[in-house]
């Protein structure tokens, strides 16, 4: 039985989500260029208690993880989940609340960094609302709201995959359930374990398996899931292999959290644990080439779709990235290059590689594509998604580079025993040129709000599911529940 | 395929789990025979840097913590083995002390202190060298440790042996400035730390002075390090942060790793 498409995909709710997660993504890529110019100098808001650098720096890492991230994916969600199993979610108003609550959440922190009320854990500076390690209040607890949303978002999702019971599950189900389950036990034990009851070494040992856990278990699965659907969807063909995902998602599942302690090397976590850590990650690569040879295998005949579809182009070098990155995890995690490289720019050249360059990639380019179906305009300017996709990728090239040479050169610097102020003094050129990969990179996104704004203003053309569709010929049917027709808004 | 549901999400959650035994419970486990210490605990032994601040700020000392911490404090002596007898006097003074590291040590979390600089010496890279002694687990297992602050990243030294390697004095000036001590660096200035002093000298004298100073740029430097040290007095978070910073490392028997310029 099909469902008339206006009942099975509530088009609000993953515009909701995206308007705001585009909206934090600009705090967020805001916030850490105005971080880079305290390394340049020219920190405008010196002296500025609220504006202080380092609280800066949070505000840019919580602003895209859970301002961006959490509501991109939670917006992707509301489109990807019910059509891979033909069910509505749960509920429309439980999904406005949820959107609130989360908004709310996600300003919540952000104010409360800058009041200072930060935790010192990362990717989880969420404030818990209590002092540190005690109990005695001190702001609105957002790790708790954090939770409300995490389990409440899990509900939505189920209702759809249990109803779906019988036929067989999609890999982009196997991927979203268990992530959003990981999603919650992941975030309840990085947020209260190492704060009220883990001190000292065992705490930093499960701060490593949450900072981990987060990437993980919630963002990869997100992630893969979601390209799991869009590919086949944008490309009109089944993926390549259907055992191959099933694969690499249990392979990812049973590597991936393993590797936790790999954030504290040759730190004073007992060393069998951190070589436990070091084999589980190197195990990772293979598991990661698994995927990826699975989606490229399944671009083999479609090539010319990276060419002339943006979506496509987005997903495909976040692919690139992504290998790079975690071919780069195989080795950097071993001791030897751990000597040189931990504790300098190195890592968040990393970093941005794989949260920018890979998931960050891959939501806008699934915005992209749902954008016009959600407006039900064609996109203003295609032409401008064209720049913003150059001067995003040639920006987050640079910075990749140029943080791994500064990493490279710190590194080497503080192991010849340089004085301090030398090596802060060497950096600075490198610093430099961070900031104007960051300019690019902000450039860019300023192309894409400019064009989401215009296109949901102003209709140059009406959005015709029809002509998308005639571009590229379906292989065979995909099994998923397709639109023939445009949404109706 | 239906029928292994069940199955499937007991084998996930059995992964989440697996990793949370591997990377959680064992080094609990390991690390389990490290006596824990509260805060009342480490506080039972000032170091003398406390001694020194009241000393240096008796009016913000007696503002932030009271006069009669501030009497007490000054009964320590410097010298750590001959403590003051008067037990009463020291908890007094102890109390103060606890009280100044907690709150040091939130403020070095919400300014996130912890994203520029490390607090773990590691055996390799001439770490030794620099630092002072590698860090061993039996450090972290206290109460000022939930969660613990190690941090991943070096834009500034690492601070776990920072005891001693530079006087309170200096601290002031740093956080007030980092440019002033340090020229080059890219700190970030911390002025809501601080209040002007009533009585500090007046500005045209320190400028005259530094005008004999001939070359520019030590010039500069001096003259925003003095201007700092005389007109300024740590407010209470202040006076806090420093003793929180003072007190790292101080656990170490080996007095100072005094090689601030590496
Ligand atoms: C943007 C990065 C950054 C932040 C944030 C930062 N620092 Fe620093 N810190 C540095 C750098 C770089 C140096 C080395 C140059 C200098 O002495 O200023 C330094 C030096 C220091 C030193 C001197 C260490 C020594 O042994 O010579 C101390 C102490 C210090 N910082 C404490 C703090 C505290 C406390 C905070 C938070 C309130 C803080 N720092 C925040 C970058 C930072």
């Amino acid at each position: 039985m099909k469902r008339p498409e206006s009942q099975l995909v509530h088009y609000d709710l993953v515009k909701h989500h995206f308007v705001f997660g585009v909206t934090f993504l600009f705090v967020g890529l805001l916030a850490g260029f105005l971080y880079s110019l305290q390394f340049i100098h020219h920190y405008p808001f010196e002296g500025i208690e609220w504006l202080s650098a380092a609280r800066v720096r949070m505000l840019h890492t919580n602003a895209i993880a859970y301002g961006f991230l959490v509501n991109g994916f939670t917006g992707a969600l509301y489109y990807a989940v019910p059509r891979t199993t033909g069910n509505p979610v749960l509920s429309r108003k439980l999904g406005v609340f949820l959107g609130w609550a989360l908004q709310f959440t996600v300003l919540a922190t952000a104010v409360g960094i800058l009041l200072g009320r930060a935790q010192a854990v990362e990717w989880g500076e969420t404030p818990t609302g209590f002092e540190p390690g005690s109990l005695q209040p001190n702001w609105i607890p957002c790790d708790l709201l954090v939770c409300v949303f995490a389990v409440g978002l899990a509900i939505q999702m189920s209702a759809p995959m249990l109803r779906a019971r019988g036929k067989r599950l999609y890999v982009t189900a196997w991927y979203v359930t268990a992530g959003l389950i990981w999603t919650i036990l992941t975030y309840v034990m990085g947020n209260f374990l190492p704060e009220w009851f883990l001190p000292g070494t065992a705490g930093a040992a499960v701060v490593g398996l949450y900072i981990h856990d987060l990437v993980g278990l919630f963002v990869t699965p997100m992630g893969w899931g979601l390209m799991y659907f869009f590919v086949p969807v944008i490309l009109r063909k089944p993926i390549w292999s259907h055992s191959l995902s099933i694969i690499g998602f249990w392979a990812l599942a049973f590597f991936y959290p393993l590797n936790g302690v790999h954030h504290f090397l040759l730190s004073p976590i007992p060393m069998y644990v951190q070589y436990g850590a070091i084999l589980a990650t190197m195990a990772v690569e293979v598991v990661v080439t698994t995927v990826v040879v699975n989606f490229f295998a399944t671009l083999w005949g479609r090539g010319h779709a990276v060419r002339e579809n943006l979506p496509i182009r987005w997903f495909y070098t976040g692919m690139v990235l992504y290998f790079i990155t975690c071919l780069q995890c195989a080795w950097h995690t071993t001791v030897h290059a751990q000597k040189i490289i931990h504790f300098t720019d190195w890592v968040p050249g990393h970093a941005h590689l794989v949260m920018f360059g890979v998931f960050t990639f891959w939501l806008i380019g699934i915005i992209t594509w749902l954008w016009p179906r959600i407006t039900g305009n064609e996109w203003y300017s295609k032409k401008l998604l064209s720049h913003q996709y150059w001067w995003t990728v040639v920006g987050l090239s640079v910075m990749f580079v140029d943080l791994t040479a500064a990493g490279l050169v710190q590194g080497f610097m503080q192991r010849a025993l340089d004085p301090w102020l030398e090596i802060v003094g060497a950096e600075v050129p490198f610093w430099f040129v961070r900031t104007l990969s960051g300019a690019m990179i902000l450039l860019g996104y300023a192309m894409f709000l400019y064009n989401l704004w215009m296109t949901a203003r102003v209709q140059r053309a009406p959005y015709r599911e029809e002509d998308h569709l005639a571009r590229i010929p379906a292989e065979t049917p995909a099994d998923l529940h397709l639109p023939t027709t445009a949404p109706e808004v | 395929m239906d029928r292994y549901k069940g199955v499937f999400l007991v084998a996930g959650l059995g992964m989440f789990f697996l990793a949370f035994v591997a990377s959680g419970i064992l080094p609990i486990a390991t690390l389990s025979d490290i006596p824990y210490q509260t805060l009342d605990e480490i506080a039972g032994d000032p170091i003398p840097e406390w001694r020194d601040l009241a000393e240096r700020w008796p009016e913000a000392f007696e503002e932030a913590f009271g006069a009669e911490a501030r009497e007490q404090a000054l009964l320590l002596s410097r010298n750590l083995e001959d403590q003051p007898a008067d037990p009463a006097a020291v908890a007094a003074t102890t109390r103060a002390y606890a009280e100044a590291l907690d709150r040091g040590r939130d403020i070095y979390i919400a300014e996130g202190c912890w994203h520029c600089h490390s607090q773990y010496v590691r055996g390799v890279s001439q770490e030794e060298e620099r630092w002072g002694p590698v860090a061993m687990a039996d450090e972290f297992e206290n109460e000022l440790q939930l969660p613990q602050l190690w941090g991943t990243r070096r834009v500034g030294p690492d601070l776990s042996r920072e005891w001693g390697r530079h006087t309170n004095d200096w601290h002031a000036a740093h956080l007030w400035d980092p440019k002033a001590t340090s020229p080059g660096s890219v700190m970030p200035a911390y002025p809501w730390l601080f209040e002007e002093d009533p009585v500090w000298q007046p500005e045209e004298a320190v400028r005259a002075a530094a005008a004999a100073i001939a070359d520019e740029k030590e010039r500069t430097t001096w003259l925003r390090r003095e201007l700092a040290r005389t007109r300024l007095r740590p407010n209470r978070d202040g006076l806090s942060l420093i003793t929180f910073l003072q007190w790292l490392g101080s656990w170490k028997p080996e007095r100072p790793w005094n090689n601030a310029s590496l």
